[in-house]
């Protein structure tokens, strides 16, 4: 039994797949996103790969404060992936809305949302950070490390009345 | 004895205990390759085998009874049918029973990509059903040079098994055939430029989109087979070595689908994916008329 | 009844949350709309109650990939009302900044087309490229992307290694003309898939007021850099590619010649480049009025308006991007066109839904 329990957990350490998402963010960390991607930073090299339908990830990696028109969206997907899963904030944005704070149409941040478990800051994050806060995801799903207490009780509707951060 | 041999070769070579973690290598390879060619690392050498154990324990999504039933049995289906037909590839060739049969080889090549077409509709999810009719599409367009050059062999050998075909076919016809048939190995296995069906940035995972975890890993799995039985049946037909010691013929085997792995991954990270319309017509004009040639030059001989 | 494709708003192909809403008869494509403000964070909204330095702060982030564009035209349209005058060591940095920013953009959008074909190892030889370009960019600002240079009467650094930038302007124009450009032009899959498709004819594109590359590639020779020069561009040497074809591969054509022009650009400016201050002592008062500023971003003409009441807030800040402009223009493209073309149609506009929302 717990040969087959390492087992599992030594291939979700060597397999995470990622689902991006982004909820109305300025494109900055979604372009350092795919630098990862790319010769210099080459994270398949860690089994990373961004996979193109949520049913398949593994790890959530949430850009942008979170607008309006992309909170159901983001609630379908987040629904969508399969268990075990874990949410990466990347970027300032879904932590703290960023400069977008108080903004009407924002109803961020993420954790009112959905469960955060890590975040990677920055605005936008370095490729470098961006991977590192992957690797800590990764600990998270294998079990290595335990997962953070949510911050918030996710209030959806509260932050939809509320139009965000007042 | 056959039965003995039967089993052997479904369970232990060429079967599943060689033909799985021969198809993760080839999967590795293919994207190790297409890494080394872009100038990144690539995977490491035990991706498949993880991405495999992962998915099989991940949580299924819980599916209406019917549609979960289906969206399970399909991929196995499609599993069982391609390690038969990796049974069937005549590395041994006088195990006598139905090995080398050319006929069941092909359809049981075929459940395959029938069931991925079954697997994107009942899946019901709008991108796998345009995946699932891109693949009906192709798989109807390929198998016309498929067939014709399969027929070509047969013709020209006047035998029906593998391994008499492999003996026997005119080298002519054999170039010109085979060529049609390695042109034929990108469509089923997605790769470029003959990848329309699974475009990801069209289509999501086509087919495939809806499946999740264990599920998922069954598609994996087949995909994998499909390596070994096509590489596989290229190479059985390619190199005529059955009056050779065993050995001899398990490394030619192994060798000739390893090279033609690397012919396939070079081809696919130097070409755009064409689209839908254009790869079907390239089989029915280019590919048909290699194949058609081969047979041709098949009857001309006889 | 023809169904109905709704792309996204999250869809592999689209780097940002849109919609696209496809009609076809079987994988043709008989219709189409898009559905925008996924990406609406009213910023606009929120620059009447920021003071105009957050404002160039706030409006840095308006697109993460034409930062630059939407930072200097508001600081020219500052600098208009209130009447400075740059340095001109700052005018020829500001240039340096607008046209590397320019070639990551470019690049990217190279890699991002060639994503959409299918053709991956094209698409990171594209990123690794721009690699280069990000590091200057990176060693002049100190961030890979938003890159804060631009203040109201000068940029907040100065270039400290010009020697580096121009090595590495110099590496990328070659690898563009030896490598990217002849691979674009001569692969046959490439052609198949770019030639002939997504056509925008000269016609269509004056009447939907297409602007930057992509009406460049249907023959429209315009462009902000060359037609009202501002900064330093007046004082530099380079050409404005126009191609006569409308389709995908006259756009990617055009961008790849735009990327040698602008390391052209780059290497002219660094040279002719004064010593001197780069930016003024204080910060400027702004006084009542208003004003129009438009520039040549990577994706075409941007254009702010501001107008002030003499306080330190903006009264209204309005900007139209050349996404705006521009998005309109797919519908004739896709009309008529395969489904599998679509992602790429759209792509080859290089939208940017980020700033188009605000
Ligand atoms: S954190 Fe910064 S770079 Fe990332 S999306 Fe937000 S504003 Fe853009």
């Amino acid at each position: 039994m717990s040969l087959l329990d390492s087992l599992v957990r030594t291939a979700r350490r060597r397999s995470p797949w990622l689902f991006h998402l982004n909820a109305g963010s300025c494109n900055g960390c979604d372009i350092e996103l795919v630098a990862c991607l790319t010769p210099r930073y080459d994270v398949e090299q860690l089994g990373i790969r961004l996979e193109a339908s949520p049913r398949h990830a593994d790890i959530i990696v949430v850009s942008g404060p979170v607008t309006r028109t992309t909170l159901e969206a983001l609630q379908t997907v987040y629904a969508q992936v399969p268990d075990p899963k874990v949410v990466v904030a990347l970027g300032s944005c879904p932590a703290s809305c960023n400069m977008f704070a108080g903004s009407p149409t924002v109803v961020g941040p993420l954790d009112r949302i959905i469960p955060v478990d890590v975040y990677v800051p920055g605005c936008p994050p370095r490729p470098d950070a961006i991977v590192a806060g992957i690797a800590d995801a990764v600990a998270i799903l294998c079990g290595d490390v335990p997962r953070p207490e949510p911050t918030h009780v996710p209030v959806v509707a509260d932050a939809c009345a509320t139009g965000g951060l007042s | 004895m056959t039965v003995v041999r039967g089993l052997i070769s479904l369970l232990v070579f060429p079967g599943a205990l060689f033909a799985l973690p021969a198809g993760w290598f080839m999967m590795w390879l293919q994207r190790k390759i297409n890494a080394r060619a872009q100038g990144r690392i690539g995977p490491p050498f035990f991706q498949p085998f993880f991405d495999f154990v992962k998915l099989l324990a991940k949580e299924p999504v819980v599916r209406p009874r019917l549609q979960g039933f289906l969206m399970t049995v399909l991929p196995l289906a499609a599993v069982a049918s391609t390690l038969g037909a990796i049974a069937l590839l005549p590395v041994f060739p006088k195990a006598g029973g139905f090995s080398g049969d050319l006929v069941l080889l092909v359809s049981l090549i075929e459940v395959g990509p029938l069931c991925a077409v079954l697997g994107g509709f009942v899946s019901r999810s709008l991108y796998g059903g345009i995946g699932a009719s891109r693949e009906a599409v192709l798989t109807l367009a390929y198998n016309v040079p498929f067939l014709i050059a399969l027929f070509a062999l047969v013709a020209s050998a006047g035998s029906f098994s593998l391994a008499g075909v492999a003996l026997a076919a005119a080298w002519p016809v054999r170039v010109l055939a085979l060529i049609a048939l390695v042109a034929c190995i990108p469509v089923k296995l997605h790769l470029n430029p003959f990848s329309a069906a699974s475009a990801e940035q069209e289509i999501y995972a086509g087919s495939t989109t809806e499946y999740d975890g264990p599920r998922l890993a069954l598609w994996e799995l087949a995909h994998a087979l499909e390596w070994v039985a096509l590489t596989g049946l290229v190479a059985s037909l390619a190199f005529p070595v059955a009056d050779a010691a065993w050995p001899v013929r398990v490394v030619v085997f192994v060798a000739v689908s390893v090279a033609l792995v690397v012919v396939l991954s070079f081809a696919a990270a130097s070409t755009a994916r064409l689209k839908l319309a254009q790869t079907a017509r390239w089989f029915l004009l280019c590919g048909s008329g290699i194949a058609l040639s081969a047979l041709v030059v098949a009857f001309v001989r006889l | 009844m023809s169904p109905v494709i709704t792309m996204g708003p999250f869809h592999p192909a689209l780097e940002e949350p849109y919609k696209i809403d496809v009609v076809c008869e079987g994988e043709h494509v008989t219709d189409a709309s898009i559905r925008v403000g996924f990406n609406f964070r009213a910023i606009e909204w929120l620059a009447e109650r920021k003071n105009y330095t957050a404002d160039i702060a706030l409006f840095e982030h308006v697109c993460g990939i034409c930062s630059n564009v939407h930072t200097l035209c508001l600081s020219r349209a500052i600098e208009t009302l209130a009447g400075i005058e740059v340095p001109e060591r700052a005018q020829y940095i500001r240039v340096v900044v607008a046209e590397a920013e320019r070639l990551h953009s470019h690049l990217l959008w190279a890699g991002i087309a060639c994503e959409l074909i299918g053709f991956e190892t094209l698409f990171m030889a594209c990123f690794g490229l721009r690699e280069k370009i990000m590091d200057v960019l990176e060693a002049i600002s100190g961030n890979r992307v938003n890159y804060a240079m631009n203040r109201p009467g000068g940029v907040n650094r100065d270039i400290a290694d010009p020697g580096a930038v121009l090595a590495a302007v110099r590496a990328i124009a070659d690898a563009t003309s030896k490598q990217l450009i002849p691979v674009l032009t001569t692969d046959a899959t490439v052609r198949a898939r770019c030639a002939g498709v997504g056509v925008l004819t000269r016609a269509d594109a004056i009447a939907y007021g297409a602007v930057g590359p992509t009406a460049r590639a249907s023959g429209l020779p315009q462009d902000i850099r060359a037609s009202a020069p501002y900064e330093a561009y007046d004082r530099l040497l380079f050409e404005v590619p126009v191609r006569q074809e409308g389709d995908v591969f006259a756009r990617v054509v055009v961008r790849a010649l735009e990327i040698l022009e602008s390391c052209r650009i780059i290497e002219q400016a660094i040279e002719q480049m004064p010593a001197g201050p780069f930016r003024g002592d204080d910060y400027p008062k702004v006084p009542a009025g208003e004003v129009c500023s438009r520039i040549e971003g990577p994706r075409g003409e941007v254009f702010y308006y501001v107008a002030s009441d003499g306080s330190d807030t903006p009264t209204r800040v309005r900007v139209r991007t050349p996404t705006f402009a521009n998005m309109p223009t797919a519908r004739p493209m896709v009309l008529g066109q395969t489904f599998a073309d679509v992602p790429l149609i759209q792509a080859s506009l290089d939208p940017c839904y980020s700033c188009t929302d605000r």
